[in-house]
């Protein structure tokens, strides 16, 4: 009795050890092919039924396609590409000379523009304008080089006095002016971080 | 009838037989697998194909997506920015519209806050500053923080109070 159970527990240890051999040796690989294939065909899928879509709503999103377009121009201007990791000063320098052209300022005009420096997803760089002149010329001009100008400015202190003893006021300026900066940039510049956070101090 | 299969047959012979048969079951199962993978990858094939021909039709809102991303990435710091923005030169186009009873001669902003040192014809007038500075909605909290008077002033008269007034600039 002993020796056939004996026996049958041998057998049943064969039998799951090639099973188990032969599923390694002939299933797994096609096994894992048919996984494989059953992924790709839900990305397809997927794809596909976007591709469908997109095609069925062709005329709404050919519309979409030109309004985004006007809003990104608009953006766009008022938060512009940074030229690598810096805020274009040559733009920003022009800009604000011809704000202070056209409120006659321009002759008593002083401009000092700082390094740009990134956030984790724009640049930014300090400019200071102090210039004097009348009162009337002196409010449009700061008005065009903040909020009516295109792109976007941040007043950090502005500051009016009289001035003496010509008369009329001197204003200063402590400003920021303000960029976009690409992916691909942004990506330099998080790896760059990483890289500085791995090194040892 | 299982007593009999097992008495007469020797150990080595099971098990071959056994061998013999998961062998084979793995075959068939293999090649039942084989097919499905060839099924799939015709569907695969005929999904790539069908996509690369549904794309080809809607191939001119492909900049769609990129423009979204990048339209909302930039609003996004636009909003941040101008949170924080002080409307300067917005309040002093308002001081600039007060009545010419008021004559400031200093005024500075610090980012929110504004302060304001100036010459008024008379003690109303400043009150009446204050009143007209917390209309505006660029401007809370106007307040007074010294007043003297009355002194005698070139262009304002006898009655001339020299006020300082702060107030909060809203962005």
């Amino acid at each position: 009795m002993l020796k056939r159970i004996l026996k049958g527990i041998a057998l049943i240890g064969a039998i799951v050890t090639l099973g188990v051999i032969a599923f390694f040796l002939i299933l797994e690989g096609p096994l894992e092919d048919l996984d494989a294939a059953e992924e790709r065909h839900i990305q397809l899928r997927e794809q596909y039924l976007l591709a469908y879509r997109n095609l069925v709503n062709l005329d709404l999103l050919r519309q979409q396609l030109t309004e985004m377009k006007k809003l990104q121009q608009t953006v766009r201007r008022i938060l512009p590409d940074a030229d690598g990791m810096e805020v274009g000063w040559q733009e920003l320098e022009d800009s604000i000379r011809a704000a202070a052209a056209k409120t006659r300022l321009e002759s008593s005009l002083e401009l000092s523009i700082g390094n740009s420096k990134q956030t984790e997803f724009y640049a930014y760089c300090p400019f200071s304008i102090r210039v004097s002149g009348e009162f009337r010329d002196v409010v449009p001009f700061l008005q065009r080089i903040s909020t009516a100008s295109e792109q976007l400015r941040m007043l950090k202190h502005v500051s009016l006095r009289p001035r003496l003893p010509s008369g009329g006021i001197t204003l200063s300026v402590e400003a920021y002016a303000f960029a976009h900066l690409s992916d691909e940039t942004l990506a330099a510049l998080r790896a760059k971080a990483q890289n500085q956070a791995k090194k040892p101090r | 009838m299982y007593a009999f299969f097992f008495k007469s047959r020797p150990m080595p012979q099971l098990i071959g037989t056994a061998a013999m048969l998961i062998v084979i079951a793995a075959f068939v199962a293999r090649m039942i697998v084989a097919q499905r993978i060839e099924k799939q990858l015709a569907e695969n094939d005929r999904l790539a194909s069908a996509i690369v021909l549904l794309k080809k039709n809607t191939e001119e809102i492909e900049p769609l997506r990129g423009l979204i991303q990048d339209f909302l990435a930039r609003k996004a710091t636009v909003e941040v920015i101008q949170e924080h923005s002080s409307p300067a030169a917005e309040v002093l186009a308002e001081l600039s519209r007060l009545p010419r009873a008021i004559v400031f001669t200093h005024v500075r902003i610090d980012e929110l806050r504004l302060l304001a040192i100036g010459n008024a014809s008379g003690e109303n007038e400043v009150n009446e500053m204050i009143t007209l500075l917390g209309t505006s909605r660029f401007i809370g909290r106007p307040r007074i923080r010294k007043l003297d008077g009355p002194r005698k002033h070139r262009d304002l008269g006898p009655n001339t109070w020299v006020f300082e007034v702060e107030m909060d600039l809203r962005p």
